[in-house]
């Protein structure tokens, strides 16, 4: 089919002859769920890579398949959801065919996630630095002191004033700011390759969240750990990532570096993403609003999931575009740049 | 101590006409005080807060979570009974009203709420939603009050057979759609929007603000307008306050205070907004700490256990929220400094 061969090209989208091999390969994942409506596709033939050390952000509105694809990553899909397609290449090795044994390793080792909500990754009922010592026993063959000495080194990289202290006390006893700080210092425990971040300050005050993202930034750069980064705020995105992929019914709409598409984006859906959101300067405008709703998980169109709310809506959008670069690096999922018409 | 001063006494805020005019308005509550001690603490969830909102101007609030937006905004419309102040609506104190004189005032007063969902009775129907409060309004007759639903239903941009129909069956947007057309039925004057668009994808955010600032030209309304995104609260308001700790901190136009903050707090909250550093350059100033308890406030400025710039004399008096430009007001001993 056409189709996967399109989406197959993100694959080598970071392009250049210099480029590091991929340490995540997100090839066609399609992931779905059964209800008793029928099968959702919550996400539909996504493709990725994300180099080591790299940053990328993922944005899209609500249902559009970000946490699915992050859950999918992590492989803690449960039923009535399922991996339907598509593979997921972590260093080489594919996730989506390894034995829940292996993947249990990785999960909290190599690969870790930090949630929208620090209290559910937590446990209220143990100090949060015991905590923090479970999680690297789970990974290291090392004492409990000295991982205690480590979860106390780990308190104090993310900006946890007086950690030694700070480790004897229960979650919620913690500010927001705070726990969320604790949950990166629990994914971070055993020094991950990747770090997966689903809407990591959206519960957070705007002060709050500028520390958690400096810190995040920070770390990035002195961890060396690769950071996918899930939001609906393209300016979160901003603030740390290199490159954007915008998700819309599952399916990538578009890929490039933050600013090639914040600046001149191309896909429509983009265009109405950035249009929709304030901009200094714009006051007394109305708005550029993308007019509709997504439609309903069930009830997706066949082809582009956006077509009905596209002013440019064309025929043959009723069959899904390949992901192609329009010739500037970057990768436009749109009939608009196949040659088919100008917008 | 200095008093309170008052944004309304300023010059040009006495040509502008104002709506609403409050005045050292406290809310406080109870919280459970140590059972064997016996003693009631309170929560200061706003606490002596002066401001005047004009005829036909959004106002615009901000500030960290649990600084008492929602509940200065609900005192006004007296969904909260406040403690001490007045609340002056048209030059009527709204506490001195008699109940049902208070009443008729109310539908002057509508409130707009962040989740739709919890505040439509979900065994309702779309015209009943709407209808409710027309019902109350008995010079109204049927057949007027019939025709009334149907054009609101349609001017909030849904359709006349969504009518029949039940909440849940609507997305998010147009749930939000069905509280504005009630909001609106009895066409009121005043409008608190207390975080309308917060729950929506930011798609939908802008179809719901483009709608609040059509109705708004064509009715001459005002908005009391809350929410915690802070590019769409300067978008979206012509003059906005800042609250923190219970304390009106600073008001001035929106353009004003995004480009010039006065007060520390201020500068902080506004450089926290992500995606910034590069659109206007600011300097991001990370706040140390965190916002002590609206139960024991610090004495003096409440900011001052946080700011970079506090002295002596911030612990001992409250900076009043004074003129320190034409109709720019800021609480702070230090805003002359850069
Ligand atoms: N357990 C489930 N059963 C059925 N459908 C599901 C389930 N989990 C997710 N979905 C569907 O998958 C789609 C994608 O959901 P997902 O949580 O990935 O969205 P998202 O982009 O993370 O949205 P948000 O911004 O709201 O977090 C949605 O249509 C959702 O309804
Ligand atoms: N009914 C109540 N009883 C006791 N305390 C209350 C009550 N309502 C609010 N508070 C307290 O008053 C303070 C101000 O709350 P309020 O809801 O007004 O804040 P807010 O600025 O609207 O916050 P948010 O941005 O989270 O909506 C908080 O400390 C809150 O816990
Ligand atoms: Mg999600
Ligand atoms: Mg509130």
């Amino acid at each position: 089919m056409g189709m996967a061969t399109g989406q197959a090209e993100a694959v080598t989208s970071r392009g250049g002859a210099a480029a590091p091999p991929a340490l995540l390969t997100v090839e066609n994942l399609q992931t779905f769920f059964r209800t008793s409506g029928g099968t959702v596709r919550a996400v539909d033939g996504v493709s990725f890579d994300l180099a080591a050390g790299a940053s990328l952000g993922i944005v899209g509105e609500s249902g559009s398949g970000k946490s699915v694809t992050s859950l999918s990553i992590m492989r803690l899909i449960d039923r009535p959801g399922f991996i339907a397609g598509g593979r997921i290449l972590f260093k080489g090795r594919d996730l989506v065919e390894l034995p829940e044994r292996d993947v249990r390793r990785i999960r909290g080792g190599e690969i870790s996630l930090v949630f929208q909500d620090p209290m559910a990754a937590l446990n209220p009922v143990y100090t949060v630095g015991s905590q923090v010592v479970e999680a690297i026993l789970a990974h290291r063959p090392i004492g409990r002191k000295q991982a205690m000495e480590r979860a106390i080194e780990l308190f104090r990289m993310v900006g946890i004033p007086a950690p030694e202290v700070r480790v004897n006390e229960y979650p919620h006893k913690l500010s927001g700011g705070m726990r969320q700080r604790v949950t990166i210092a629990l994914a971070l425990a055993n020094e991950p390759d990747l770090l997966i971040l689903d809407e990591p300050t959206t519960a957070l005050d705007v002060t709050v969240q500028a520390q958690i993202l400096d810190l995040v930034r920070d770390l990035q750069q002195r961890v060396d750990t690769a950071v996918l980064l899930i939001t609906h705020d393209i300016g979160v995105v901003r603030e740390v990532c290199e490159e954007v992929i915008v998700m819309y019914g599952g399916r990538v709409m578009e890929r490039g570096s933050v600013a090639k598409l914040t600046d001149d984006p191309k896909h429509p859906y983009t265009v109405g993403l950035l249009g929709s959101m304030p901009q200094p300067g714009m006051k007394g405008r109305p708005l550029q609003a993308i007019p509709g709703a997504v439609p309903a998980p069930l009830a997706m169109p066949q082809g582009c999931p956006f077509q009905s709310r596209c002013p440019h809506m064309m025929e043959v959008c009723t069959a899904m575009p390949p992901l192609k670069d329009p010739g500037d690096g970057r990768l436009v999922a749109c009939w608009l740049y196949e040659g088919g018409a100008t917008p | 101590m200095t008093t309170t001063a008052e944004p309304m006494t300023s010059p040009a805020a006495r040509e502008a006409d104002p709506i609403l005019e409050v005045r050292n308005l406290k809310t406080h509550f109870p919280v459970g005080g140590g059972l064997l001690s016996g003693r009631t603490q309170w929560v200061k969830a706003v606490d002596d807060v002066s401001f005047s909102i004009f005829r036909g101007e959004t106002f615009g609030l901000v500030g960290e979570s649990g600084c008492g937006k929602s509940t200065l905004a609900r005192s006004i419309v007296r969904l909260e009974t406040p403690t001490a102040g007045e609340v002056r609506f048209e030059g009527e104190d709204l506490a001195s009203l008699s109940r049902r004189r208070l009443r008729r005032r109310r539908k002057d007063l509508q409130v707009i709420f962040q989740d739709p969902m919890s505040s439509l009775d979900p065994r309702m129907t779309v015209r009943e939603l709407i209808a409710e409060g027309l019902d109350i309004q008995r010079d109204l007759p049927r057949p007027e009050r019939r025709e009334r639903v149907e054009w609101l239903v349609e001017r909030v941009g849904l359709r006349r057979e969504h009518l029949d129909r039940h909440p849940h069956e609507f997305s998010g947007g147009q749930r939000q759609r069905i509280g504005i057309a009630r909001a609106l039925a009895l066409r009121p004057k005043f409008i608190l929007a207390d975080e309308p668009v917060s729950a929506l994808d930011v798609s939908v955010q802008a179809q719901v603000l483009n709608l609040l600032s059509e109705l708004q030209a064509e009715f001459g309304l005002t908005y009391l307008f809350i929410a915690h995104d802070l590019s769409v609260v300067e978008y979206f308001s012509d003059r906005v306050g800042v609250m923190y700790l219970g304390k009106l901190v600073e008001v001035a136009k929106a353009e004003e205070l995004y480009a010039d903050p006065r007060m520390p707090y201020t500068k902080a909250l506004l450089s926290a907004i992500p995606g910034e550093g590069g659109v206007r350059g600011r300097e991001r100033i990370v706040l140390k700490g965190e916002v002590p308890s609206p139960i024991d406030p610090p004495s003096g400025c409440p900011f001052r256990t946080r700011c970079w710039m506090a002295q002596g004399i911030c612990a001992e008096v409250t900076p009043p929220l004074a003129e320190v430009r034409p109709d720019h007001w800021a609480a702070c001993h230090f805003s002359d400094r850069t």
